[in-house]
Order: C-alpha cells, then sequence, then structure tokens
C-alpha cells in the first residue's frame, strides 16, 4: 500500500478524472446515435441482475427498521398509531434510498470497475482506440445512462418492497389491518418526497458508473491492480454517495 | 453456486422448482461453509498459543487504514439522520427529543451497519483478495509444507484482527458521529447544543450500548469470516481471485443485512425477557 502522500493524490487525480468524465457524458447526451444495444445490454445485467439481493435485503431491512422505530414511539410516545407515518416517511426519505444504493455500490460498482480495470491490463483498451472506437462512447456512456435508469427504477422497487415489508411488521405485531395502515399513512407523504427519491436515485445512478470507470482506466500493475482499483473504486463511491445523500437530504429538508 | 445446481437434491426438478430453490440451496451452502469454516477457526483458536503479536500488528493495520474513513463517513451519516429525524419531529413539535433519537438510532442500528460495511469493503475485500492470491499462487500449500499451521499463522490474526476492529471502530464511529450530529443540529436546525444533548441518557444507556457493541460483533465476525474463508479456498488462477473477491463482497453485504434481522429481535427479545423477569428497566 502506497504511503499517504502518494495515495491521496492517486485518489486526487482519479476524482479529477471524475469530473472530466461528467463533461464527457454532458457533450455525449446531445450527440444522437447512442449504442442502444450495449445500454440495454447492462440494463439488464445492473438492474434485472441486481433484483433478488435488493428484494431481499431491503425487505430484512424493512422489517427491523420497522421493529426499531416502534420501540421508540412505545419508550417515549407510549402510543404505536403514528407507526406508519414515521416509518412511511423515514422509509421514503432516508431507508428505501441509502440502502439499495450502497449494495449497488458492492455490485456494480466493484463489477464494472473490475471488467474495465481488467480491460485496461490486458490492453483491450489500447486496441479499441487502434481501432478508432471512442473506450468512453463504447464503455462509459452505455453504463453511465443504464446506470441512471435502473438504480432509479431499482429505488422505487426497493422503497415498495420496504414499504410492504413494513405493512407486515405492523400487521402482525401491532395489530394494524393493512387498509387502516396505508390510510394512515397518506397524510404524511408529499409529492416532494418521491421527488427527492428521484433526484437521489439520478445522482447516485450518475455517481457509480463514473467512479468505477475512472478507477478501471487508471488500473495498472495486473490482477493485483485490479483488486486495488477495485478495492478503492468501492470505498470512494461509497464515500460519495454519502456526501451526495447529505447534501441533496439537506436540499430537499431545509431549502425546498 | 454452481455446486448448488448440481447438487443430487435438485436433480430431475422441474426448470420452475430449479429457478426458485437454487439460489436458495445456494445461499444455505455458503451459510454451512462460513460455519464450519468459523468452527475451524475458533478450534486453532482455541488450542493454540502466541497468537498475540501477530492479532495486534494485523488490529493496528485495519484501524490505521479505515480511519479517515470512518472519520468521514460517521460525520456525515449522523448529520444526514438529524436532519432527517428533524423534518418529523418539528411536526409534533417534539424537536426537544432530536438527541436522544438520534443517538440511539445511530449506536443501536446505523452505526453497526455502517462501520461493517465500510470494513467490509475496504478491509474485507482486500484480505479475501490477499489469502486468495496466496492459494492460488500455492504459499498456503508452502506454509503448510514448512510445518507451520497455516490457519493459525495466515487466517487467525486477520479473523481476530477484524472482529476488535469492528468494536474499536465502533466506538470511534459514535463518538465521531455525536459531534457530527451536534454540529448540524446547531448549524443547520436551530438548537442549542445543551437542548440537544439533554435527552441523550433518557436514551442511551448500557443496554443501548450493549446492543450496539453485540451487533458490531456479529457482524465483525461475519465480515471476517465470509473474507478469511472465500480467500483460503479460492481456486483457479487470477480469474478465481477476481470471484472471490466478488463473491466475498456480496455474501457480506446479505450476510450482514439478514444477521441484522435476527440479532435485533434476539436483543428485543432478551430485553422484554429480562424486563418481565427481573423488573429492570434502562436505556
Amino acid at each position: 500500500m502506497a504511503s499517504g502522500n502518494t495515495a491521496t493524490r492517486e485518489h486526487w487525480d482519479t476524482l479529477k478524472d471524475v469530473v472530466v468524465l461528467y463533461r464527457e457524458m454532458g457533450k455525449r447526451f446531445f450527440r444522437q446515435p447512442w449504442r442502444w444495444h450495449e445500454i440495454l445490454q447492462s440494463v439488464v445485467t445492473m438492474g434485472i441482475g441486481s433484483l433478488p439481493i435488493i428484494t431481499i435485503a431491503t425487505a430484512f431491512a424493512g422489517l427491523v427498521v420497522t421493529a426499531e422505530i416502534a420501540w421508540h414511539m412505545d419508550k417515549t410516545l407510549h402510543t404505536v398509531s403514528m407507526i406508519p407515518g414515521v416509518t412511511g416517511q423515514f422509509i421514503l426519505r432516508e431507508l428505501g434510498i441509502a440502502i439499495p444504493a450502497l449494495l449497488l455500490v458492492a455490485k456494480v460498482g466493484a463489477s464494472a470497475t473490475a471488467e474495465v480495470g481488467t480491460m485496461k491490463v490486458t490492453e483491450q483498451i489500447d486496441a479499441l482506440k487502434l481501432l478508432k472506437i471512442d473506450p468512453i462512447d463504447y464503455l462509459v456512456f452505455p453504463r453511465f445512462i443504464a446506470s441512471i435508469i435502473s438504480i432509479s427504477c431499482l429505488i422505487f422497487f426497493s422503497i415498495a418492497v420496504t414499504l410492504a415489508c413494513a405493512v407486515l411488521v405492523s400487521v402482525t405485531k401491532f395489530n394494524f389491518s393493512p387498509f387502516e395502515f396505508i390510510l394512515s399513512l397518506r397524510p404524511y407523504i408529499y409529492m416532494k418526497d418521491l421527488g427527492g427519491a428521484l433526484a437521489k436515485g439520478v445522482v447516485f445512478g450518475s455517481i457509480i458508473p463514473l467512479v468505477s470507470c475512472a478507477y478501471g482506466f487508471r488500473c495498472k500493475g495486473g490482477a493485483e491492480g485490479v483488486g486495488t482499483a477495485t478495492t478503492n473504486s468501492v470505498v470512494t463511491s461509497t464515500i460519495l454517495i454519502i456526501l451526495m445523500d447529505f447534501v441533496l437530504t439537506w436540499v430537499f429538508t431545509s431549502l425546498i | 453456486m454452481s455446486t448448488a445446481k448440481s447438487s443430487p437434491a435438485l436433480q430431475g426438478a422441474s426448470p420452475l422448482a430449479s429457478a426458485l430453490l437454487t439460489p436458495i440451496a445456494g445461499t444455505l451452502h455458503e451459510v454451512g461453509s462460513l460455519v464450519l469454516f468459523l468452527k475451524l477457526i475458533l478450534r486453532t483458536a482455541l488450542t493454540t498459543s502466541g497468537n498475540t503479536p501477530a492479532v495486534l500488528e494485523q488490529i493496528l493495520s485495519i484501524c490505521q487504514r479505515s480511519l479517515a474513513t470512518v472519520t468521514f463517513a460517521g460525520t456525515f451519516v449522523g448529520a444526514i439522520i438529524v436532519l432527517q429525524f428533524n423534518a418529523v419531529l418539528l411536526v409534533y413539535d417534539a424537536q426537544i427529543f432530536l438527541g436522544g433519537l438520534n443517538t440511539s438510532a445511530i449506536v443501536r442500528e446505523i452505526g453497526p451497519l455502517m462501520i461493517t460495511f465500510i470494513l467490509a469493503g475496504k478491509i474485507g475485500a482486500f484480505t479475501a483478495a490477499e489469502l486468495g492470491t496466496m492459494r492460488v499462487t500455492e504459499q498456503i500449500d508452502a506454509v503448510e509444507c514448512l510445518g507451520t499451521n497455516p490457519v493459525q499463522y495466515l487466517v487467525l490474526p486477520r479473523f481476530l484482527g477484524i472482529v476488535i476492529s469492528s468494536l474499536i471502530l465502533l466506538a470511534l464511529g459514535i463518538m465521531i458521529s455525536m459531534v457530527g450530529s451536534t454540529f448540524v443540529a446547531t448549524v443547520l436546525c436551530g438548537m442549542n447544543p445543551l437542548q440537544y444533548m439533554s435527552t441523550i441518557t433518557r436514551f442511551v444507556g448500557g443496554w443501548t450500548l450493549f446492543c450496539g457493541a453485540a451487533k458490531s460483533f456479529v457482524y465483525g465476525v461475519i465480515v471476517g469470516g465470509v473474507a478469511c474463508h472465500k480467500g483460503y479456498t479460492a481456486r483457479g488462477g487470477a480469474r478465481g481471485v477476481g470471484t472471490a473477491v466478488t463473491q466475498a463482497a456480496l455474501y457480506m453485504s446479505l450476510f450482514v443485512i439478514l444477521a441484522n434481522y435476527f440479532t435485533s429481535n434476539a436483543l428485543n427479545w432478551i430485553y422484554d425477557f429480562l424486563a418481565a423477569a427481573l423488573g429492570w428497566v434502562n436505556g
């Protein structure tokens, strides 16, 4: 592992690469021939391939969080009538978004970095350049679009699954009926929350592929370099997602 | 997962049953392998001696590498939860409870989960890659040829290092998160810092801290166990190392979230039992 100064400089240089990649994505967004075949292939791999793990993980997270919030409500307010409202708000605003985002960093980000890193180390990216195929156009842009689409959809899906499990816990443990739960949930949820979920989905979906590909393009040193690049990209993606989550939460609770 | 497909129990099953049961069978296979490996590590820990210097060295290395990430994540996750709870509590005019609820949520739930995800991403993947490379280049066989127990020499220090570091990093993360939360509550939510901290002791007592520590310990065992097991049993060259790391990351996250459910229920059940049996009411 490199000493402090070199490692930090490499991370900083890679973050500057990410900003450059954002600009390149903006340029290609308006250039018409999109590679739909690659985009749809990535959507299937990222979106549908992650469905099982997202379902299971968010279901269990929903069960736990509802039980914990109910325990706290019972302790402070000595009432369980507000469980639907508080739980629904928390799931829609934070939990249903943060947990799938962190799981998808591990799944989508790690595999994207490993793939691009292996291509870089085995000189396939140089071969693409020789064939006059822009590697950013061929590798990064399809993953960018696919990631935004699939992560936004997966976030809404996971919000639904988490809410379903919250209903399950309330019905079995706290004597709610499902209809009663949904009725008492309605006054507490606004369109602003759904808009916030969509905004967070788009932002997180744009961060993951660009950071992964930036670390992959900078990969060097054979198989061990690919492993190091994968680890670093997962850590940097997680940190950036937590940071942007804070910024967007602040924007949507205080500024809008 | 490929072993589950060819397992004798699923031979001749209809395609639908096979499609539904193969992931479940694969996951159960993984859980079983993990438990057997943990049994091996436990037996090695109890029957060998002289491990302490290596374990301490690993703890130092792991904490040194994770320090910056834990500091950053702790501050910002605390800040996010403060903002979210503030929006809800303002509606009920109960903003005074913000400190207690936020700290309780961080100590019981979000602290252990966040520390575990950071540990899994940074240290778990690295350990799986390291042990996997050693296995694939036959270094573990060489260690065994020279008469050393490879589990004692390689796996045990890393496993115990991860478990003990997760407790140390949890303590550090909670303290840093409290500082960050107080700062955000003061600057962005218009509370007085003393007002914010006044309800903390009401919500967070010895039992809450024990819950957080117990969960962190269990998650540390899972992260260390999965990472070391996947690395130790890797095969197939450099590609096998890549597969081992990817599978380790996947199963670490999945098992930690499953364990979250079971440990939360178990701890709540123990609390209810102790409260009923001993009349013991504590935070």
